[in-house]
Formats: C-alpha cells, sequence, structure tokens
C-alpha cells in the first residue's frame, strides 16, 4: 500500500517537472529570471525608504546577476553611491558592472557549503 | 521494533525536507562539514596555533567554528534520528556486524573507514548528503563525479570487507 | 515585499533565524532517516555487494524530487537559481576524494550523516566512526596545511559553480533537469539489474 502511494506521488511529481521542461521554452526562464531580478529592485527601493542601505546594495547586485541589463538597477546603484558621497563627503564609489563573481564572494560561498 | 517505512517514499519526503532546506537556507544539508569544524574548533581549543592552519584557519577566523548553519543542523540530525528511534523503539546499544565476526575488529575498520571518509569529503567538499545528494539534486556535474567515483571504489573493494557484512540481508 | 527564495541567500531572513531553521532542518533529516533504516551500517553495507537497493532507491526518489521542484520553482520565476549554493566542481579533487570516501564508506559501512543517526540509535561502531572521521579531518589539516602540492591538486581544475546544462554548453537549465532525470534512473536501473544478477548467484 505504502509503496503504491510513494510511488504514484514520485511518479505524479517527476510529470510536473517533465511537462513543465516540455512546455517552458528558454526565453521564458530568461523573462522568469528578469522578473526575479525587477522583484529584487522593488525590495531594494523599499530597503531605501527604511533607510537600510547596505541592504539595498545587496538586493540591487543580484538583480544585477539575475538580469546582468537591468538598467534600472545600475541607475539606483548610482543614486545610492552618489547621496553617499554628498553625505559623507566622500570620494564616490564607483559603480561597476559584476563581470565576474570577484574572489571573495567565492570564498564567501565556500563557508556556506558541508 | 516497527517497520521501517518503503524506501521510494521514505526519498521523496527526504526530498521534499531537502527542497525546504534549500529555499529557507539556500543550502541543502550537510553533515562532514560539521565535524570538519568540530575538529578545528577542539585544535584550536589546545593549540591557538591552530588558527593559523591553511585549511583549519578559514572556519577559525570568524571567532567559533561551531557557530554555523551545518553544525546546527547536524545537532538537529542527532535529535530528529533519536527521537524517530525513540517511537520505534530502536535504540539498542550494538556493534553492527556479521555474527561472530571479531567485535575489535569491526570497530578498528570502522574507526579507519572513519578516517578515509574524512579525508574524501574535505578533497570532495562535502559527504554523501552535501555533496552527493545536495549537488545531485542541484543538478551539479561534481556532485556525480563524486558519486560515481565513490559507488565504483566500494564496488571495487567490497570483497576485501566481505566478512564483516556476512549474513546480512 | 516580494519575496524571492532562497529565504536567507536572497537577503529574507536574518542570519540568527535561518541558524534556528536549521535545527528544524536537520530534525526532519535525521527523523527520516532512521525512518529510511539508515540508523545501521547493515542497511548500507549491502549496497556494495548488491544486495540491497535501499540506498539507490532512496537517493534517487530524493534527488528526483528536489531537483524537480527546483526546476518548478526556477521556470516558474519563485526560486532565484544564483543563490542556490553548489559546491564548485573541482575535477580532480573531486574524482579522488570520491574514490577515498568509497573505500571509508564499505569498509566502515557509514557515511557522516547516517553515522550521526547511528549514534543516535546507540550504535558503538558509528561512535567509531565519528571518532575516526574527526582525527581523519585533522589529518588532512595537517597535511593541507604542511604540503603545497596537497593545496595545488585539492584546489585544481575548478570549473566553478558548474551545473550539467554548462556541459552541453548551454544555459537552458532544462538540459539539467532531464539529464539528472535519466542519471538518476539509469543509476537505479544498474542497481536494480545488478541485485537482480546476485540475487541469482545467491551465495551468502
Amino acid at each position: 500500500m505504502g509503496r503504491v502511494i510513494s510511488i504514484v506521488g514520485l511518479i505524479l511529481i517527476i510529470s510536473a517537472g517533465v511537462l513543465a521542461a516540455v512546455s517552458v521554452d528558454y526565453e521564458t526562464q530568461l523573462k522568469k529570471q528578469q522578473e526575479i531580478s525587477f522583484k529584487y529592485i522593488k525590495n531594494a527601493k523599499e530597503a531605501l525608504e527604511k533607510g537600510d542601505k547596505q541592504q539595498a546594495i545587496k538586493f540591487i547586485k543580484m538583480a544585477i546577476k539575475s538580469y546582468p541589463d537591468n538598467k534600472e538597477a545600475y541607475k539606483l546603484l548610482e543614486q545610492i553611491y552618489k547621496s553617499e558621497s554628498s553625505v559623507k563627503e566622500t570620494k564616490p564609489l564607483q559603480p561597476t558592472k559584476p563581470q565576474k563573481p570577484a574572489a571573495t564572494e567565492e570564498e564567501e560561498e565556500e563557508e556556506l557549503g558541508c | 521494533m516497527k517497520k521501517y517505512i518503503n524506501p521510494i517514499g521514505a526519498g521523496v519526503i527526504l526530498g521534499i525536507a531537502l527542497f525546504i532546506s534549500f529555499i529557507i537556507a539556500g543550502q541543502g544539508m550537510g553533515a562532514s562539514g560539521a565535524f570538519a569544524r568540530a575538529t578545528a574548533q577542539i585544535a584550536y581549543t589546545i593549540d591557538p596555533d591552530f588558527a593559523n592552519n591553511a585549511y583549519a584557519g578559514k572556519y577559525l577566523k570568524s571567532g567559533n567554528a561551531l557557530i554555523n548553519w551545518t553544525v546546527i543542523e547536524v545537532i538537529g540530525i542527532f535529535i530528529g534520528g533519536f527521537i524517530s528511534a525513540l517511537i520505534a523503539k530502536r535504540i539498542k546499544p550494538e556493534i553492527t556486524r556479521a555474527p561472530n565476526y571479531s567485535k575489535t575488529k569491526r570497530l578498528i575498520f570502522a574507526f579507519l573507514g572513519g578516517v578515509l571518509v574524512a579525508i574524501g569529503t574535505r578533497l570532495a567538499r562535502g559527504c554523501t548528503s552535501g555533496q552527493a545528494l545536495d549537488g545531485a539534486a542541484a543538478m551539479s556535474v561534481g556532485a556525480w563525479i563524486f558519486m560515481l567515483a565513490a559507488f565504483g571504489a566500494g564496488f571495487l573493494v567490497a570483497f576485501l570487507f566481505k566478512n564483516q557484512w556476512k549474513g546480512f540481508k | 515585499m516580494d519575496v524571492v527564495f532562497p529565504l536567507y541567500t536572497s537577503g529574507f531572513l536574518d542570519s540568527t533565524t535561518n541558524l534556528w531553521l536549521a535545527l528544524l532542518i536537520g530534525i526532519m533529516f535525521g527523523f527520516i532517516l532512521e525512518r529510511a533504516g539508515f540508523s545501521t551500517s547493515a542497511h548500507i553495507a549491502p549496497l556494495f555487494y548488491f544486495r540491497s537497493t535501499l540506498v539507490p532507491k532512496v537517493m534517487v526518489a530524493a534527488i528526483t524530487t528536489t531537483a524537480t521542484l527546483i526546476f518548478l520553482g526556477v521556470v516558474f520565476g519563485y526560486i532565484d537559481f544564483n543563490n542556490i549554493f553548489i559546491p564548485s566542481t573541482y575535477v580532480w579533487a573531486y574524482l579522488v576524494g570520491g574514490l577515498i570516501f568509497g573505500v571509508g564508506m564499505v569498509m566502515s559501512g557509514w557515511c557522516p550523516g547516517t553515522a550521526v543517526t547511528g549514534v543516535a540509535t546507540a550504535k558503538i561502531d558509528a561512535i567509531f566512526f565519528l571518532l575516526g572521521l574527526m582525527f581523519g579531518m585533522f589529518i588532512y589539516f595537517y597535511l593541507y596545511d604542511a604540503y603545497e602540492a596537497l593545496r595545488e591538486f585539492a584546489n585544481s581544475a575548478n570549473l566553478g559553480k558548474f551545473t550539467i546544462n554548462k556541459l552541453f554548453n548551454t544555459p537552458d537549465l532544462r538540459v539539467a533537469y532531464i539529464a539528472t532525470l535519466v542519471m538518476s534512473f539509469g543509476l537505479l536501473a544498474f542497481m536494480i539489474v545488478m541485485k537482480k544478477i546476485a540475487d541469482k548467484k545467491g551465495d551468502e
């Protein structure tokens, strides 16, 4: 009894996955990634309203990672850095496009694992 | 003793738990990392110079190596395993081995096997759970390299340890 | 707030809560491992003699279930795959590490996760395994620190976060997903066939 339910359950789950794999093409995947990117932007703005710049920058970086051509993300990043430099009157930081994950980021990821 | 649940069912439930782990923490469930950290912490307590160790140093950088997701999760594994075994009345001190097999030999093999497993996990950045299960579930190539190598080596040398398990089903 | 999964790595969960949830996740994991019968090496070791298909059944069902759910989450735009932690693929270190691991596993009858549940059910060999595990960790720390060659080897051939689709030079995750299904069920089929053969031979 338990065996039948288990196997049917597994087959159902996998069928859903295969169905999705058949029906969702790569363009849709990209579009969903862009949607996620804009979700991050929205959250970054909310974080900014709360005055949490650090969190906002984190969100924007992730937005760029999931959609590297997200213009809104770069604009927002520039805004943050500009406002920061006018307040602190320090050298403006250049918002650079992260082409490849930085070495420190890689190390941080390594830390997460098993 | 209660019966064990169906393997496929257990796998599906395990898969759902693993998925929950992934969508909450962003990582799957591990085990070996916790013991690496525990070892690093113990060595550091005995000899603070250990903080300069090329490998263990990175665990000790943040102060206490034990304040870590995997370590806490492994404590959870122990609790979860204990609860399940308690309900099923499966807690019984024993040395798992073939009947008549030497206890001392079995324990030595268990220990030496542990040493090899540890070295394997450090090279492969994880064990059966942290690397093979999580990695394969996250569709990584490395997990399959590790898994196939581990199974392959196991099949190849299994005959050497046959007597330990003779009579098991 | 528009939530993106995974909660922690996407910045929707603070690290303290994440650590508490780790305990719950661990409890689930331990409970299931014990339910499945992984708390005794008597159920793990027979895998290597094709006497039991328990381990591959549980693993394959788990891998395919999780891969499916992750895949669905990604294609429907709920999961940010960038934030799912996947260990970087170091080809040679993984191959050699896997070989050593496999020998250790058949020798001891345990792997780290299952041994924890083994200790929870008072298996003395599991305790010895974990002691050996920690001793082995110490040996590795020492060797890694002492020998440049080991450091080089362990970090050579790093392909980064290398999902199966990258093997086929495509960013399309569907390839990785289907390949995972094929590999998993291929492995399971192999194990079932080998068990059938071993059963026919029938010596002890």
